[in-house]
């Protein structure tokens, strides 16, 4: 048996702001668009898939937002290792 | 009364008696609609920009002018003519008791006349209708009338030819002059110019009047009095229902779920003194772009910007500056740029005259060089007070002017920036410089800037002389070589919600060297579409 591995979390270092489309905007569309994101040990953030799209072009602004996030990968026992989270995409107009 | 011939209705096999109820009612028609523009005319203001080039009576074979006038005012139609000045930039009025050598004097409410057959009287009783011909206007098929007054001594009543188009019955051009009152003993007449009065479709049967075109040939002075000018003038007509485009403010960010296997330090909220200074000059800035567009000087962002922006993102992405710069266009003509934070303001003007895409960039390059550069906007437009003004007093408050240290450190970012740019073909843009250095003293009402830095003065010169040093000399008489191009070459303005959008022209040869018209007024010769109305945005039920 071995004693537990020392993990530490993904740091995030910055988030790009996601840009709203014209089309978004002109139908006025509001809410989340929610992806799995994997941060890979590389220090790539990788969108495994979309859980929930809004439509009118946000989905496509939303993933590049999420792969612009720039971040130091979690590690364990000092290697670096991917890990998954949830990412919500939020997008409001103030109506 | 005079006879009606309207070739394409008795071609019709009907009995002229028939004929004639058909035209009769045509010209009621005609009549009523002009009545209709007219009631609904009342209710606006549009902003009237006239500029006028002044050529040398004594040398008919040249046409290059030697002076010019600019006015900017807002106009209304009622019962009379209500004109306000906004700028006016002409000779000073004559001095009293020298009437004998008292130059001839442009009066700007006399071409906002120009947009209006005839306020009052434009009936049937009054003038008398001749049916030419049919004619397209662009793709808006026209009957064509020659029109006099009846009693052709009357001052003021307009003799000309008028356009309308078949549909509604709408007057969209008319081309003529008005009669010229006596002279009297003693008394300086006012003397009426030939137009051309164009008027574009904006919504379901509403024409307005948008651009007009006077020339005049001139004649030489008699017994020491001065002669009349031999001149060509452009008036544009823009801002009858522009509002302000009404920006939605937007929240968008990034939330990560990821429980303790997340760190985000980007979570915090509170706002640092830097981000504080950022957002106030921000405000800044956003306060004086919406004064400016709702007093009708900037166009609403459109496509124009969109091109001006690709451009600029070229220069920044080649120089590997870290700014963020957007472009809007000034609609008026005389040629300046100017930048109000991270926004780089362009006349329609300039845009014009531009021979080429480098030389746009060289132009949009001199003002990045100031935003990266990080010379400031004044905040104390931050306070929402400071933009409420009249147009008057905005204009003689807004002033983007930078300062010479200013300049001097933006011309030498400005070659750097080029330097390192995809736009290495500069030798046009240095010809553009040398064209305006030429021309500066023959037309300096066209390169005083309104708002922003004037572009062609010694000072811009020498500080990008290294683009006039690029370029082969100045020959005027070269057909191939293109300085600069004639106003109105590039950008056109919706004159009811002041979008501007590039012009499609297709591409001519020259056959002289005389056709090159750098910076020169030209006829306005509009290619008339109609508008399809566009259906009311579906409410947003907020679900």
């Amino acid at each position: 048996m071995t004693a537990s591995a020392r993990l530490t979390p993904v740091e995030i270092i910055s988030k790009p702001k996601p840009a709203y489309t014209a089309e978004g905007r002109a139908k006025k569309l509001e809410g989340e668009v929610v992806l799995e994101v994997q941060f890979t040990a590389a220090g790539d953030a990788r969108v495994l898939r979309m859980v929930r799209g809004l439509g009118a072009g946000l989905d496509e602004t939303a993933v590049a937002a999420a792969q612009g996030i720039r971040f130091r990968p979690a590690t364990r026992d000092g290697e670096t290792v991917d890990s998954t989270a949830v990412v919500h995409i939020l997008f409001q107009l103030a109506n | 009364m005079k006879k009606l011939v309207v070739a394409s209705l008795l071609a019709l096999p009907m009995f002229a008696q028939t004929s004639n109820a058909v035209v009769d009612r045509l010209l009621d028609r005609i009549v009523e609609r002009e009545k209709v523009f007219l009631d609904a005319a009342k209710k606006r203001t549009p902003v009237i920009e006239t500029y006028i080039q002044e050529s040398p009576n004594a040398a008919p074979a040249d046409e290059r002018p030697t002076k010019d006038h600019y006015f900017l005012g807002r106009f209304r139609l009622g019962e009379s003519l209500i004109y306000e000045t906004l700028i006016e930039r002409s000779d000073a009025p004559p001095q009293k008791g020298r009437q004998k050598s008292r130059p001839m004097m442009f009066l700007p409410r006399g071409f906002a006349q120009m947009a209006v057959i005839d306020l009052q009287d434009f009936n049937r009783q009054t003038y008398s209708f001749e049916y030419v011909r049919r004619e397209f206007l662009g793709e808006v098929r026209c009957l064509v009338f020659d029109v006099q007054p009846r009693n052709r001594t009357q001052a003021g009543k307009f003799v000309g030819r008028i356009w309308v188009e078949d549909h509604d019955n709408s007057i969209v051009r008319f081309n003529g002059t008005y009669v010229d009152a006596p002279a009297q003993k003693g008394t300086t007449p006012e003397r009426y110019f030939h137009f051309d009065s164009w008027r574009v479709n904006v919504g379901a049967a509403m024409w307005v009047p948008a651009q007009i075109y006077v020339e005049e040939e001139g004649a030489a002075g008699e017994g020491g009095k001065a002669g009349a000018p031999r001149f060509k003038a452009q008036t544009r007509i823009w801002d009858y229902a522009a509002t302000p485009s009404n920006k939605l403010d937007e929240l968008t960010g990034i939330l990560i779920d990821g429980g303790s296997a997340v760190k985000d330090q980007e979570a915090s909220k509170d706002v640092s003194p830097l981000e504080s200074q950022r957002s106030w000059e921000r405000q800044a800035e956003e306060n004086l772009l919406a004064r400016l567009e709702k007093g009708g000087l900037v166009a609403p962002p459109g496509p124009v910007d969109d091109v001006l922006n690709t451009v600029v993102n070229n220069l920044i992405v080649s120089a590997n500056l870290n700014v963020e710069a957007h472009c809007r266009v000034m609609l008026t003509t005389p040629i300046e740029t100017f930048s109000i934070g991270h926004t780089i303001v362009i006349s329609r003007g300039l845009i014009d005259v531009l021979p080429d895409e480098a030389s746009l960039a060289m132009v949009l390059a001199d003002e990045l060089s100031h935003i990266a550069l990080g010379h400031r906007t004044p905040t104390q437009f931050a306070f929402n007070n400071q933009t409420m003004l009249s147009d008057a007093d905005l204009l003689q408050k807004f002033h983007f002017q930078r300062t010479p240290d200013e300049m001097a450190s933006a011309g030498k970012k400005t070659i750097e920036i080029m330097k390192a740019s995809p736009y290495q073909k500069t030798a046009n843009a240095g010809l553009f410089l040398k064209e305006m250095a030429s021309r500066g003293s023959a037309l300096p009402r066209l390169l005083q800037a309104n708002l922003g830095n004037q572009f062609a003065n010694a000072d811009a010169l020498n500080r990008l002389a290294a683009f006039a040093a690029s370029a082969p000399a100045l020959e005027e008489n070269r057909i191939e070589q293109i300085a600069a191009l004639p106003l109105g070459s590039r950008v056109k303005v919706n004159p009811w919600n002041n979008q501007a959008v590039l012009v499609k022209t297709r591409p001519i040869s020259l056959l002289s060297a005389r056709e090159k018209m750098p910076f020169e007024i030209t006829p306005f010769a509009l290619y008339l579409t109609r508008i399809e109305p566009v259906p009311a945005e579906t409410a947003h039920t907020g679900q």
